[in-house]
């Protein structure tokens, strides 16, 4: 019972730390990841478009996260700093942050590991400032992280026991981070791989002899299943409804807004072409960013060489896992379709440390102490190095953002553009009919107050009124600034030129400091073509 | 069973027509007298029939013993011979 | 010419009527059965008294034949048999008190009902009772039963030692030592045993001519029965020397003094079942009709269940010629209500069911840890009709059954027309616990009625029902009897978990197997683990006999007697347990038997559901709210829900291949989602529980070092979709069924596997 109220005020410390800054950053300095509103976005229009239905949600970024938001923002009328503010996204992210805290700290004690290091670790991890930034900002990374720990606890309890339950466990929470990032995917390849180790060279005691090596791959076939079922079955799922309501299975892959078409502005970059053109320029590329994460890892080596398990299947396993993460930058950057952000490569520090109960589990009595030393050392420097990374913008560009507002660019543009819809909504009757692209406008478009004003791209009537706005009783059209290197919104791309000279049915009404232009749509007259 | 329809002398729509009801009785009453009437005649020739075997049987019985005291005799008066 | 057309409104009112009517009725039939028991009655009394008339009679003819032969002096040569029972009767011939045509009289009437010479000579007249006693005072005392039968060498000194340390380990009756040891013969134990008693044994020829029958139940309960009526006693066989304070009582029933004789088991049972054959048959066939009408299946559909759905059906119609899209609607929201609700509800059962805790589990060192000596008799029924050729298995799967030999009550029930077993069975040999009982043949026939048959000469304490091609694990039993001593009182059932030894035969196997891992491993034990009644698997429930008896043993009506029995102990407030020990049954390899099989039981789901639903109010309020659900999402969604999946199929088919225009009237806004939701996780989970169902299985198994099954099944589960088409057909032939021959048993053909499979799969492994 202590146990479970000490979990609870683990949880709830947590959050409130992390909820604290979060609010601090997104509500009072008004500042928000793109990433992270355009989540909340997106699940704001499912709830409150025109057309409110669950496909607004869009097909791009995996929906997990904005499905959660989606039940946080049944409260926006009541609370519509949810939306305008990100809230919703804060909200989701130091829910998850606290609920790796306690995570960590009860799979430790699962594992027969005392309450101090137990919790020792789970403070260690949570409270590192780079973890904890990504409690507090919103980002898919919170939950994502969460869902990769559970993965990677309940498979080391398989690894320990046995027992189908772990497996399922595990299962599901990598088909959860399935539907949260498409990292998840590597992961996987890496546990199926952990489950032939394990199934072929981590032979456990039977009471008779051991199966034979035909039963062995059987066993490996089924575990599997078992395993991978829920993640691929997610994946297929999601290609199946790319396809049948974008009529493009891989929409989320190749589509306009997708990864790899907003990766086409690094071709414009020097430096990442030559990473694109060599394999060892990108292998060091890789390392050198991986390293940043890397001590526990070096701390579970360690251990494993002093306690001579160095050469035993676990090691492999870990390092499987490990390898995952930079190994998909990797892949990505042949493909020239990553950023190779700093953050991409953090997931190889929460997979490490969801060994770390797992691996102090297996050292006994004394050696376990000093095991604990080893790794509270080698959390400490990596707590010491990230805070340094954030300090440094040319290292984590995005986190140092959120810790130094006055360069930061992208508040100035949330800024801008929550003005516009506030003139918009001061500016325009409730019942004018506003055409624009959820796609570049999300920003201003969770700060309206009336966003049925909108006619936006996941409604309905979009594509139609598209391609004939004055016939389609639309009474203005709100575009961005086309900026080389960002793709072009649908309706930039249809009218490249009307940004800059309007169209015969359009005339500027309004400029947002040249970033935005409100034009005015003639009615009654037949388009063009 | 009749219900409604038109039968004798009228119809009834709600009911059954005195005339059905009072055969039907009547069925029932000739069938039980004549159960009733078999129950007695049973009875009867049961009674007489269980007497004259119990007569029978006593009879029997002393017959047996008197037959057994012979035997019993015959056995007897060997014993010296 | 006016009579033809008065038309007359009101009558005398239908209800009066037929109230009175009925009562005359009743009043007829009260007169007719009273004529009936009289006639019964009297033919009875007439029978006996001719029949005394005809044994006097011929004692008369024999008297005189024998003084004929007196006075003739011939004399008879031939020796009166030597032996055991012979000598005190030469004895008698010798000293001249009888002669030996009186005795050969004797020994024969001995051989033919049994008895003590002694009584004999005293009933028939030759000897008076005082010049009995006078001979027989020189008896030797009574002596341990152990010892005489070493003394008169029916064993030796050895075996017996053997028995004694049987004995000391595992508690129980010398005698049933003895026998299933199989050192003696049952005749020669009931010898020694009533000499010991000094008694008399039961006659080999009997003829079962006899006057008078005590009634069923004292004679059931007391285990007596009467086999011949001598002048001034009845014989009567017994089991066990009945107690001398029951004698007064027998006496009382039989009006008259008694002698007893001892008789097998075996003699016992085929008395039993020939004297009381019919009230036996009578007992479990109808006792729970009779006795509850409410809890019996013996009609399928009451009045009020008829025009429920009339109206049901009526109103659908009236709605559907009002507004065609507005009721299909309703009705689809309806399903899709019912659907929702029993997918979460299945789901959570499964995962309650996947908690260790939801079996009973105990370790081998427990197990061996039970004192055999508090062990009770055990009696195990196996109904069977027309599978001779399972036999051999079935013995030795029982034999190797961890248990005392000597408190086994195995009885093997076979139909009366199964020539083929009947003939094996009895050239077989079988030791003593094994009893072979005929049930005669009568409507219905099924398995339940044969159970109730075995049931109610059952000797055991408790009570287990296995098919002849079973295989329980060894320590079964005993691990009952580890639950049931570590359950509270109102425990009265266990379950152990089903599962199939041909699995791997082929896809249909396969499936099977999947199926039942999934039901016996996670959902049975999570409707344990929820308190909901738990509709109980065909074979491998063990009861407590005396509570059995209580609530009317099985329906002999319904098809899944099982399952009804389980939601019938629930009602009157008993619990079932699902405990870690599997029996291995052998799956239905073939489609067309899996379909007869599989409709049988859907049939009898429903049967079950109507037996039960005709007062949900009522039912409410026995099993409360909590089991009523229970009770729909295992009886009633069990047969509904394939019975509705092709409709939905084919809507799924219309929409995504031809993209029919009607289907998104029929799912509108929320209902969409929902629909959505069911296709797309329901399913997936469904899939995925099978496939962690029989992972689950294996690999509790491999990790207690048990080889049944092989991991390569566990990706079968994948294709269990085309599984689920099979259940919608045998669903709707099931349907099809209930209402044309709703009693009518789907018999599943088995053998169809090679039996010695499980060795050349644990060859492979």
């Amino acid at each position: 019972m202590m146990n479970r109220k000490g979990k609870l005020l683990l949880f709830i410390l947590m959050f409130g730390m992390e909820f604290a800054l979060g609010f601090y950053i997104s509500y009072v300095l008004g500042y928000m990841h793109s990433d992270a509103i355009s989540r909340v976005a997106n699940a704001f229009y499912v709830l409150y478009s025109r057309d409110p239905h669950l496909g607004a949600i869009g097909f791009v970024w995996n929906p997990l996260p904005s499905l959660m938001e989606l039940g946080l923002l049944v409260f926006y009328p009541l609370v519509p700093a949810l939306a305008t503010y990100g809230l919703a996204a804060v909200l989701m992210s130091s829910i998850f942050a606290a609920l790796t805290s306690v995570l960590l700290y009860s799979s430790g004690r699962k594992m027969g590991i005392g309450a101090g290091i137990s919790l020792t670790i789970a403070l260690l991890y949570s409270l590192n400032p780079f973890v904890f930034l990504f409690g507090a900002n919103g980002l898919s990374d919170a939950p994502y992280i969460y869902f990769i720990m559970y993965t990677v606890i309940e498979f080391c309890f398989w690894l320990k026991s046995r027992s189908a339950s772990s497996l399922i466990l595990s299962a599901f929470a990598l088909a959860m981070a399935f539907w949260t990032r498409y990292e998840a995917v590597p992961l996987g390849v890496a546990l199926a791989v952990g489950v032939v180790i394990a199934v072929f060279w981590m032979h456990r005691n039977y009471y008779s002899t051991g199966p034979t090596l035909r039963e062995k791959a059987y066993k490996v076939e089924a575990t599997w299943i078992l395993l991978l079922i829920p993640a691929v079955f997610s994946g297929l799922l999601w290609i199946f409804f790319n396809y049948i309501i974008m009529d493009n299975p891989f929409y989320f892959l190749n589509s306009e807004y997708s990864n790899v078409a907003q990766s086409g502005q690094l071709q414009s970059d020097q430096s990442f072409v030559e990473l694109f053109n060599s394999p060892w320029l990108a292998l060091k590329f890789i390392a050198g960013k991986t390293l940043w994460y890397s001590a526990p890892l070096f701390a579970v080596l360690l251990i494993r060489l002093f306690t001579k398990r160095l050469f035993q299947g676990g090691t492999l396993i870990i390092l499987l896992m490990f390898v995952s993460v930079p190994a998909l930058q990797f892949v990505l950057l042949m493909r020239e379709s990553s950023f190779g952000w700093f953050r991409y490569f953090m997931y190889v520090f929460p997979i490490t440390v969801a060994w770390l109960p797992y691996e102090l589990s297996l050292v006994r009595d004394r050696g376990r102490k000093l095991a604990f030393a080893v790794v509270v050392l080698s959390m400490l420097v990596t707590a010491g190095l990230l805070s340094y990374a954030m300090t440094d913008p040319s290292i984590a560009p995005d986190e140092n953002n959120f810790i130094n507002m006055a360069d930061n660019e992208h508040l100035k543009e949330q800024e801008l553009d929550r003005s516009v819809g506030a003139w918009i909504d001061s500016n325009m009757n409730d019942g004018t009919n506003i055409m624009t692209d959820s796609y570049s406008a999300y920003n201003l478009l969770v700060s309206s107050d009336n966003l049925k004003r909108y006619l936006i791209t996941s409604d309905y009537k979009f594509e139609t009124a598209l391609n004939d706005p004055p016939g389609n009783d639309i009474d203005y059209i709100l575009i961005p600034k086309p900026l080389p290197g960002i793709p072009k919104s649908a309706i930039n791309k249809l009218y490249p030129n009307m940004f800059e000279h309007g169209n015969e049915w359009a005339t500027l009404y309004h400029d947002f400091d040249g970033k935005w232009r409100l034009y005015k749509i003639k009615k009654w007259v037949a388009p063009q073509g | 069973m009749r219900t409604n329809g038109i039968i004798g002398n009228g119809t009834a729509w709600l009911g059954y027509h005195a005339g059905d009801v009072e055969e039907m009785m009547k069925l029932v009453a000739e069938s039980r007298q004549e159960v009733e009437k078999i129950l007695m005649e049973e009875r009867e020739v049961y009674i007489t029939e269980s007497a004259s075997k119990t007569n029978e049987i006593v009879e029997l019985r002393s017959l047996l013993e008197k037959v057994q005291a012979e035997e019993r005799a015959i056995i007897g008066g060997e014993i010296p011979k | 010419m006016k009579k033809r057309l008065r038309w007359q409104v009101r009558g005398l009112s239908f209800g009066q009527t037929n109230r009175h009517l009925l009562e005359e009725r009743i009043e007829l039939e009260q007169l007719q059965q009273r004529l009936d028991d009289q006639r019964q009655e009297q033919a009875a009394d007439i029978h006996k008294l001719d029949f005394e008339i005809a044994g006097l009679n011929r004692r008369i003819e024999e008297t005189t034949n024998r003084i004929h032969q007196i006075q003739k002096e011939v004399k008879l040569q031939e020796t009166v048999p030597t032996g055991g029972k012979g000598r005190m009767g030469e004895m008698l011939v010798s000293r001249g008190i009888i002669t030996a045509a009186q005795l050969e009289h004797v020994i024969l009437s001995q051989k033919q009902y049994g008895g003590r010479l002694g009584d004999i000579l005293v009933d028939m007249g030759f000897v008076t009772p005082e010049q009995m006693i006078q001979e027989m005072s020189d008896a030797r005392p009574k002596e341990r039963l152990g010892e005489m039968l070493v003394r008169s060498e029916y064993i030796t000194q050895e075996q017996l030692e053997r028995a004694l340390s049987f004995q000391a380990k595992s508690g129980g009756m010398l005698g049933d030592i003895l026998l299933s040891l199989q050192m003696l013969e049952p005749e020669e134990l009931y010898r020694a045993v009533a000499t010991q008693n000094q008694i008399g044994r039961l006659g080999e020829e009997i003829d079962l001519n006899v006057p008078f029958k005590l009634p069923e139940q004292w004679a059931q309960d007391n285990g007596v029965i009467v086999v011949h009526q001598y002048l001034n006693r009845y014989l009567v066989a017994v089991g066990d020397p009945i107690p001398v304070e029951r004698y007064a009582e027998l006496e009382e029933l039989l009006g008259m003094p008694f002698e007893q004789v001892l008789a097998t088991k075996e003699e016992l049972e085929h008395l039993f079942s020939s004297n009381y054959g019919n009230e036996m048959l009578k007992q479990s066939t109808s006792k729970l009709k009779e006795q509850q009408p409410e809890n019996s299946a013996s009609t399928t559909f009451t009045f009020g269940q008829i025009m429920i759905f009339a109206i049901v059906s009526l109103s659908i119609i009236v709605g559907l010629i009002w507004n065609v899209w507005g009721t299909i609607l309703v009705v689809n929201l309806l399903i899709q209500l019912f659907y929702f609700i029993m997918t979460i509800f299945k789901f959570a059962i499964i995962y309650l069911g996947s908690r260790t805790n939801s079996q009973l589990r105990f370790t081998p060192e427990e197990i061996a840890a039970l004192d055999e000596k508090s062990l009770p008799i055990y009696t195990i029924l196996v109904p069977m009709y027309k599978e001779a050729g399972v036999i051999p298995h079935l013995i030795r799967n029982l034999e190797r059954l961890d248990y005392p030999k000597s408190k086994l009550d195995v009885r093997l029930l076979i139909e009366d027309d199964d020539i083929e077993t009947k003939e094996l069975l009895s050239s077989m040999n079988l030791p003593a616990y094994y009893t072979t009982l005929v049930v005669p043949d009568s409507l219905p026939k099924t398995k339940p009625k044969a159970c109730n048959y075995g049931l109610i000469r059952a000797r055991g304490e408790y009570a287990v029902i296995y098919d002849a091609e079973d295989q329980p694990d060894a320590d079964q039993l005993k691990k009952v009897m580890a639950a049931f001593n570590s359950l509270p009182e109102e425990y009265v059932c266990i379950q152990a978990k089903l599962n199939y030894f041909n699995s791997s035969q082929n896809l249909l196997t396969r499936w099977f197997t999947q199926e039942y891992s999934m039901w016996f491993e996670l959902l049975l034990p999570g409707i344990m683990k929820l308190d909901m009644p738990v509709p109980l698997g065909g074979t491998s429930n063990h009861f407590k006999v005396s509570v059995l008896k209580n609530i009317n043993a099985w329906d002999p009506y319904n098809v899944t007697e099982d399952a009804d029995l389980g939601i019938r102990l629930y009602k009157s407030g008993y619990k079932t347990a699902i405990i870690d020990s599997r029996t291995w049954e052998e799956a239905n390899s073939q489609v067309g038997n899996w379909i007869r099989q599989r409709s049988r039981w859907i049939k009898g789901y429903m049967q079950t559901w109507l037996v039960h639903m005709r007062n949900p109010f009522k039912l409410i309020k026995e099993i409360g709210w909590k089991g009523f659900l229970g009770f729909q999402v295992m009886i009633l969604a069990t047969p509904l829900l394939p019975l509705l999946n092709p409709i939905f199929w084919v809507l799924i088919l219309l929409w995504f291949g031809w993209e029919a225009e009607f289907i998104p009237k029929l799912f509108p806004g929320y209902l969409y989602y929902i629909a959505g939701a069911e296709f797309y996780v329901a399913n997936f989970l469904f899939i995925f529980s099978n496939v962690a169902g029989v992972y689950w299985i294996i690999n509790d198994m491999e990790e207690k070092g048990e080889k049944r099954f092989s991991f390569s099944l566990v990706k079968y589960g994948l294709s269990i979709p085309l599984y689920w088409v099979l259940m919608s057909i045998a669903a709707i032939k099931a349907a099809w069924q209930l209402i044309t021959k709703p009693f009518y048993w789907e018999k599943t053909v088995h053998g169809l596997t090679e039996m010695n499979e499980e060795n050349l799969l644990q060859e492979k492994l």
